[in-house]
């Protein structure tokens, strides 16, 4: 039974490719009497749920192994990165949860706009997300969950920016993705330090090992991967960007405010080794996760609006898991977290209940309690201008920064260096006369000149009038030079990081 | 002389009459749970249609169809040439019928030059356009793509290649206009001199002046700011005020309101709550301390002094406030309507004056940022207009750059200008080589009439003459002067013309079958014998109704139908409150949203269940539903006051019984078995669930109808129904039936107490009653656009049961987008004309209706209820996004009051584009039987349906009871005869209603 596990994020990702396919090569998709987008999604979703619920069965039947590996991904002197997923416990049940949650969600997709909309890049989103997350979720070691965690982000932001609505939710998907990017960092120094103590990026062989390093260096992964897990979970500062997966459409919107931050807490479910041992991250996660309880609540009473009070409905309840795994109630929130989904993903689907319940309730006009004060009523409406204050924090003195920074380029450096941009726009590429194309003054300028003018001697010489014995011995001393390097550089620690500043310039 | 007080009390009076009438102008926007329909352009009804929608132009809402759609139509057969001949026939200053080239020349008219420039698209291009349209489309190379074949074979004719065909013509099309422009078609500045610069910026500072003199009357200061920095102020400024007004006018949600709004209304409340917020603080908003404390105690006062402030001229004060009230349209709307007072129970003290008021205070706060940021100035029209009179340069180069009108070299730079310089304060010499050279550009590509432009009278003349089939040779027989003459001719038919032109001939052509179908069917109905009556059956007058009517009568000729304007609701019937969902769920699912803390055991108890409603609505939604729906009637039975058969009806309610059959014109000659048919919508997830509530019944209530039957069956009841001249038989017996008008499904109550003697009559009612049922889902069925493939009526029903019980379905039924007409008249007049479900049916009785009573109420229902569905129907087909509520998926609810769209917006006004989906955005027609001078004469106490009509914002037909003659209402002028259009109509009367998606239905032959 091991073995369905990679199946489980693979048929989303092969459904997300079947429709990209089709959108590349013109095939009909989503029109009013070709609903193969939906199906295909809804197809795949489905069946990736049925085996999830096989699987968590089997897990619960004792029937799995524990975990299942496909093969090495990268191997080099003591590197061994291998593609492997969990197949026992929480990740299983978590990923049956989400999957039959996405399932839904691909077919309330289907039903909820009008069919001549054209809904197959939603649903190419929504295949992506889905696949992202369950691979996420089923990962066994860290560089798996990074690859489902980054991916789940760039789905963020596709799924926000589908709306088109308006600029709002562009500006919005862009606000998610940038603020889950910082928690990349910590992720990526915790999989690094994991790696340089442990030399192993296993999720289990780093429970395993943390008898055999110090309390700094648990304190000190744990820290890392607390960045990590506040900025998925949206805690406190990072809370700002749940509220903006409103700006996106229904679906998209009860995935991602709905699922998606629990992704956070499930890391820290999985880190729990490393929060018992390490007491500082422990403490300040509980710090954290109460002051975004207390943020979530006090901001969800001013909210007149259904998604926005989900929204900080949820960030609050986020703060109570954590606050629970702080506190050492680990199986509470593990509950917690798959009870809250579920509830979540429900309430978002089901906005017209509310406006019933709010019927059969008869609570209109909700008896409103007196506010305590103006001052606390102000903070709650404006959300404690957490908002205003990063923007006023890091934002607005970084775009002064960049602003002066220009300036000083376009008034000084511009000047020195010949200001070749500038000449660009001012005469166009094709209205300038014919021989003067990449005449550019300064420095820079006639020195890129001689330089092509020694090339261009070069090609006539060397490849247009045939290669001489010279230049073969040049070249073999030269491919002799660069089998050197290269051999360096497979070395293992320079492979890491390599591979390391690879994923940072991606990311 | 006036002392200062006395002045300041003039303008306040003067201005508060200003806001007053601008209050009058809105649409009143009442809360969503109400239920009732709101005309959303009720306002501006005092004008004239076109005048009205002229006007909201240019607040960007749009008042017709888009020519795409029209030409769409046109191709369906739902608009023919004639009917546009006929349309631009009502339009004088047309002069369709003469010769285009001058008396001598008669081959082409007027008509055949508006023909083509309704059905083809020869809008001016702008210049990148144009080198779009010949260098990459090819259009000198190849003949366009849409050209009708009869001009295809006439230019082909002299065997020449279509590229040698469209440079000949192009060539002779430059010869006679004098364009210069040539190949390669590139943009030539004019050369710019020290002399010629100073014109340049003499004819930059007259576009400045046009610009500033324009805001009050075209757009705001914000708006303005926004023209020449791309910074988008109104969504900061309205980012606020929606959140403000939220919290102080919307229930439901939110466990705190804006402190202080039952005491000091909305501008008082946020004025107390304002010093207190951080937000002017890390906008870092200039002043903004001292422009809080200097708020005056009153919103009035406030409104003055910011607009004095900003230096808004005086007259314009009026105009700057409805365009700020037209940003805001919804919450100016809902305020509205509260002001109006349309809610009973208002506890709120809240007025226009109050959003403007903070409005115009955060537009202050706004503007001195960007003005400080930007230009080091205040934000106020006389620093604007000095710092842009002294740098016209930099007037120029932001306007065309934010107006995305730049050219690709000249953007680049002027962006490296705008975002390092800044301003003309600093590399001034470089602001004005830039906007030098794009003014030289500007003046040598602009289309003055003096200077003939390839791009707008060159492109327009090619392919006008290419769509009439003219060749080089005979363009090159024509005057240049009459070639200009036409293009002159051209330019006066406006894009909002042509949408009048279009919108006309679709309603006659719609009109025409209609009567057309109606005076064939009064003829023959005239030479048919009424069968004895079984039974007579009374339904509700919504157009959901209409296919049901139809196809029972088709099943049964013995049956009569009757359309109910509403059912009576009586003191004695305790009508039970709807109910979906068991009061428990409502309170767990209404705490989730609410009290975080409390919530958490919550979560985790109920989640199972949560899990199991969200596998039972996805894998077995059928069940569910019915699930649902029973566990919801055993809420309402536990809730339902006992229905006393025993207790005396009251006075009044005998009345209004009374005055229900005498409005159906039902007071004698009642068959054995008379059926009252409610109706109601089930779907299982409706976010706008307002919009498949009937206006006109309020959808009557299963328990109600079925109270109601039970009532008149009391001998009693109908002895003194006998005193009101409404003479019910013994042996008449009322039974009640509930359409679900989704799920096209029937549910009979106390059938077991039908008297034996009826027994046969009512089973037999039954099985056709299911029968029409089932064919009503099938045209239902074809309704909507979603459903896939071809179905018989079984399957079809079977797909409205799925369709209801979907719960992620944005539209599980049409609901009343199909509303096209009203026919107020007896049964006969329409029993056998498939009106496709765009009709509501109202039995009236001419008559009887001597005095014109009844009429007068069907009137009045009229005017409250259709007339707002249509209309706010037809708004929210032509402008989705200023008058409509956008797609569902987007829609966020504001408790169960308001729509607003994503995280923080104004208050969405109409229908979502789901369930405005399929109608077809025309003038409500309506068709009276009746005498035409008693009309004329009732018309004159309804005042202003007498207004609506005559700026012809609804269309009236009266069909006289005895001749069967048809007259149509002309504004102004009262009834005229209708004559049927003299053209072949290729669409019998069953197509014209028929839409383009659909295949046409076969009338029913009730015979």
């Amino acid at each position: 039974m091991d073995a369905l596990v990679i199946l489980i994020p693979l048929l989303p990702l092969l459904a997300a490719l079947w429709l990209t396919g089709t959108v590349l090569c013109g095939l009909p998709g989503n029109t009013p009497n070709n609903t193969l987008s939906a199906d295909i999604s809804k197809g795949a979703l489905m069946l990736a749920a049925f085996l999830a619920i096989a699987l968590a069965a089997a897990s619960l039947l004792g029937k799995n192994t524990g975990s299942f590996s496909v093969g090495q991904w990268l191997g080099s002197d003591t590197l061994n990165i291998r593609i492997n997923y969990q197949s026992n416990g929480l990740p299983v049940f978590l990923a049956a949860l989400f999957a039959v949650l996405l399932a839904m969600a691909a077919q309330f997709t289907a039903g909820c706009f009008l069919p001549a909309v054209g809904k197959t890049p939603l649903h190419i989103g929504l295949c992506l997300f889905a696949s992202a997350i369950l691979q996420l979720v089923l990962s066994a070691n860290a560089i798996g969950t990074l690859m489902g965690w980054q991916l789940t982000a760039f789905c963020a932001l596709g799924l926000t920016v589908y709306s088109h609505r308006c600029l709002a939710a562009s500006a919005s998907g862009l606000t998610i993705f940038l603020v889950q990017r910082t928690g990349d960092a910590g992720f990526l120094l915790g999989a690094g330090l994991t790696y340089a103590w442990t030399e192993n990026l296993n999720w289990a062989h780093l429970s395993s090992q943390l008898h055999t390093l110090s309390s700094g260096q648990v304190t000190s992964i744990g820290l890392c991967y607390l960045l990590a897990i506040l900025a998925q979970s949206a805690q406190l500062p990072f809370s700002i960007w749940l509220p903006r997966t409103i700006d996106s459409t229904l679906p998209a919107n009860a995935i991602l405010a709905a699922l998606m931050p629990h992704t956070g807490i499930y890391l820290l479910l999985l880190l729990q080794p490393v929060f018992e041992e390490a007491l500082l991250p422990r403490i300040l996660l509980g710090v954290v996760g109460f002051s975004t309880a207390v943020y979530g609540y006090f901001t969800g009473l001013a909210q007149t609006a259904a998604r926005n009070a989900l929204a900080y409905a949820i960030a609050a309840q986020l703060g109570i898991m954590c606050l629970e795994a702080s506190l050492g109630f680990w199986q509470l929130a593990a509950w917690h977290l798959c009870a809250h989904a579920a509830v979540r993903f429900w309430q978002f689907l089901n906005l017209p209940v509310l406006q019933a319940a709010l019927d059969e309730t008869g609570a209109r006009p909700h008896t409103s309690r007196p506010t305590a004060s103006r001052r606390l009523f102000v903070a709650c409406l404006q959300g404690f201008w957490l908002d205003l204050f990063i923007g006023w924090t890091l934002i607005r003195p970084i775009r002064r920064l960049s602003h002066d920074l220009a300036f000083f380029d376009r008034h000084i450096v511009d000047q020195l260096t010949g200001n070749p941009q500038h000449r660009l726009y001012l005469n166009p590429v094709l209205a300038q006369p014919a021989g003067t194309l990449g005449n550019s003054g300064g420095l820079p300028g006639k020195l890129t000149n001689s330089a092509a003018a020694v090339l261009q001697w070069f090609d006539k010489q060397l490849a247009l009038r045939g290669v001489g014995k010279s230049g073969i011995d040049y070249g073999r001393k030269l491919g002799f030079i660069a089998n050197k390097i290269e051999r360096l550089l497979l070395g293992p620690r320079y492979l890491a990081l390599v591979v390391f500043i690879t994923l940072l310039v991606a990311f | 002389m006036p002392t200062t007080t006395a002045v300041a009390d003039h303008l306040k009076t003067q201005l508060r009459a200003d806001i007053a009438a601008l209050a009058e102008t809105l649409p009143k926007l009442a809360p969503l749970h109400r239920l009732t329909p709101e005309n959303p352009l009720q306002g501006v009804m005092e004008e004239d249609f076109s005048v009205a929608l002229a006007q909201l132009q240019s607040a960007g809402i749009r008042g017709y169809q888009s020519e795409t759609q029209f030409r769409d139509y046109y191709r369906h057969d739902r608009i023919n040439k004639a009917d546009l001949a006929a349309a631009m026939d009502s339009f004088p200053q047309l002069n369709a019928k003469a010769a285009l080239f001058g008396e001598d020349d008669a081959a082409l008219l007027r008509y055949d030059l508006y023909h083509t420039a309704l059905l083809y698209d020869i809008e001016p291009l702008t210049w990148p356009e144009f080198y779009w349209q010949l260098n990459e489309n090819r259009a000198l190379d190849a003949l366009p793509e849409d050209l009708p074949a009869s001009a295809r074979q006439q230019l082909m004719a002299g065997n020449a290649s279509e590229r040698t065909i469209c440079r000949q013509l192009w060539q002779i099309i430059e010869d006679k206009l004098g364009l210069t422009v040539g190949f390669p078609f590139a943009p030539k500045a004019t050369p710019t001199s020290a002399d010629n610069s100073s014109a340049l910026f003499d004819y930059a500072r007259q576009q400045l002046a046009s610009e500033l003199a324009a805001i009050g009357i075209s757009h705001t200061l914000p708006g303005f700011i926004g023209k020449l920095t791309g910074i988008d102020l109104m969504g900061s400024i309205l980012t606020q005020l929606n959140r403000i007004c939220a919290s102080a006018l919307i229930e439901g949600i939110a466990a705190r309101h804006l402190p202080g709004r039952s005491e000091l209304g909305l501008y008082g409340a946020w004025r107390q709550i304002a010093r207190f917020d951080a937000d002017p603080f890390l906008y870092e908003l200039p002043d903004w301390q001292a422009i809080m404390t200097a708020l005056p105690d009153q919103a009035l006062d406030a409104v003055i002094l910011q607009l004095r402030h900003l230096e808004i001229p005086q007259p314009n004060w009026p105009g700057y406030l409805r365009m700020l009230a037209l940003d805001s349209l919804g919450w100016a709307s809902y305020i509205h309507w509260h002001q109006a007072g349309g809610s009973a129970d208002r506890t709120i003290p809240v007025t226009l004056a109050d959003l403007l008021a903070i409005r115009l205070t955060l537009e202050r706060l706004w503007l001195n940022q960007a003005c400080r940021e930007t230009w080091l100035i205040e934000g106020k029209l006389s620093r604007l207009q000095a710092y842009f009179g002294k740098n016209p340069a930099e007037f120029v180069v932001r306007r065309k750059l934010f107006q995305g009108d730049l050219p690709e070299h000249c953007t680049g730079q002027a962006e490296i200008l705008t975002t390092l310089s800044g301003s003309a304060r600093h590399d001034a010499g470089q602001w004005q080589q830039l906007a030098l050279e794009i003014l030289a550009l500007e003046w040598a590509s602009s289309a003055t009439p003096l200077l003939p432009n390839a791009a707008d009278q060159g492109w327009r003349l090619f392919r006008l003459c290419q769509y009439w089939g003219l060749n080089a040779e005979a363009v090159s027989r024509l005057e240049p002067a009459r070639l200009t003459g036409a293009l002159d001719l051209l330019n006066g038919f406006t894009p909002q013309l042509r949408s009048r032109i279009w919108l006309q001939a679709y309603e006659n052509h719609y009109r025409d079958g209609l009567l057309s179908a109606i005076r064939e069917q009064w003829l023959k109905q005239r030479l048919i014998l009424k069968p004895r009556l079984e039974a007579q059956v009374i339904f509700c007058v919504d157009i959901r109704e209409e296919g049901i009517r139809r196809h029972l009568e088709a099943l049964n000729p013995a049956v009569e139908t009757c359309g109910a304007r509403g059912f009576p609701k009586l003191e004695i019937t305790a009508q039970a409150r709807k109910q979906t969902l068991p009061p428990l769920l409502a309170r767990l699912d209404l705490s989730l949203y609410r009290d975080t803390l409390a919530a958490l055991p919550g979560i985790i108890l109920s989640s199972p269940f949560y899990v199991l409603r969200l596998l039972g609505q996805f894998t077995a939604p059928r069940h569910w539903q019915g699930l649902a729906r029973s566990l919801g009637r055993q809420g309402r039975r536990n809730r339902t006051v006992a229905f006393n058969l025993q207790s005396a009806i009251s006075r009044k309610d005998v009345e209004q019984l009374a005055g229900f059959f005498q409005a159906l014109g039902l007071t004698e000659n009642f068959a054995g078995l008379v059926v009252l048919v409610g109706h109601r919508s089930t779907s299982s997830n409706p976010l706008y669930r307002q919009a498949y509530h009937c206006a006109v019944c309020a959808n009557a209530h299963t328990d109600g109808m079925r109270q109601l039957a039970g009532l008149l069956n009391r001998p009693e009841v109908r002895g003194k129904l006998a005193e009101h001249g409404v003479s019910v038989p013994p042996g008449v017996w009322f039974t009640a039936v509930t359409h679900d008008t989704c799920r096209d499904t029937l549910s009979w109550h106390d059938s077991a107490l039908v008297p034996s003697a009826q027994q046969a009559v009512f089973e037999r009612l039954q099985q056709h009653f299911s029968e029409a049922a089932s064919r009503n889902a099938l045209e239902h069925y074809h309704q909507l656009t979603a459903s896939p493939g071809k179905l018989n009526a079984g399957e079809a029903l079977i797909h409205m049961l799925e369709r209801s019980a979907d719960f992620s379905q944005a539209r599980p039924e049409s609901g009343h987008a199909g509303l096209a007409t009203v026919i107020i008249g007896r049964r006969r007049l329409t029993k056998a004309i498939d009106l496709s479900r765009r009709a509501a049916l109202v039995s009236y009785d001419a008559v009887s209706d001597t005095d014109g009573l009844k009429l007068s109420g069907h009137f009045s229902a009229l005017e409250t209820a259709i007339l707002p569905i249509s209309l706010s129907l037809y708004f929210s087909v032509t402008s989705p996004e200023r008058l409509g509520s956008g797609p569902v998926a987007d829609l966020n609810p504001l408790g169960a009051d308001a729509m607003i769209s994503g995280n923080n917006g104004d208050l969405r006004l109409g229908l979502p584009r789901e369930i405005a989906a399929g109608h077809e955005a025309m003038r409500l027609l309506v068709v009276v039987e009746g005498d035409p001078a008693l009309v004329q004469a009732l018309l004159a106490g309804h005042e202003r349906l007498h207004r609506w009509l005559n700026g012809r914002w609804l269309h009236l037909i009266v069909v006289a009871p005895f001749s069967g003659e048809i007259s149509c209402w002309l504004p102004g002028s009262g009834f005229t005869p209708w004559q049927p259009a003299p053209m072949t109509m290729p669409d019998s009367a069953a197509a014209y209603s028929v839409p383009p998606e659909r295949p046409p239905l076969n009338a029913v032959d009730a015979a």
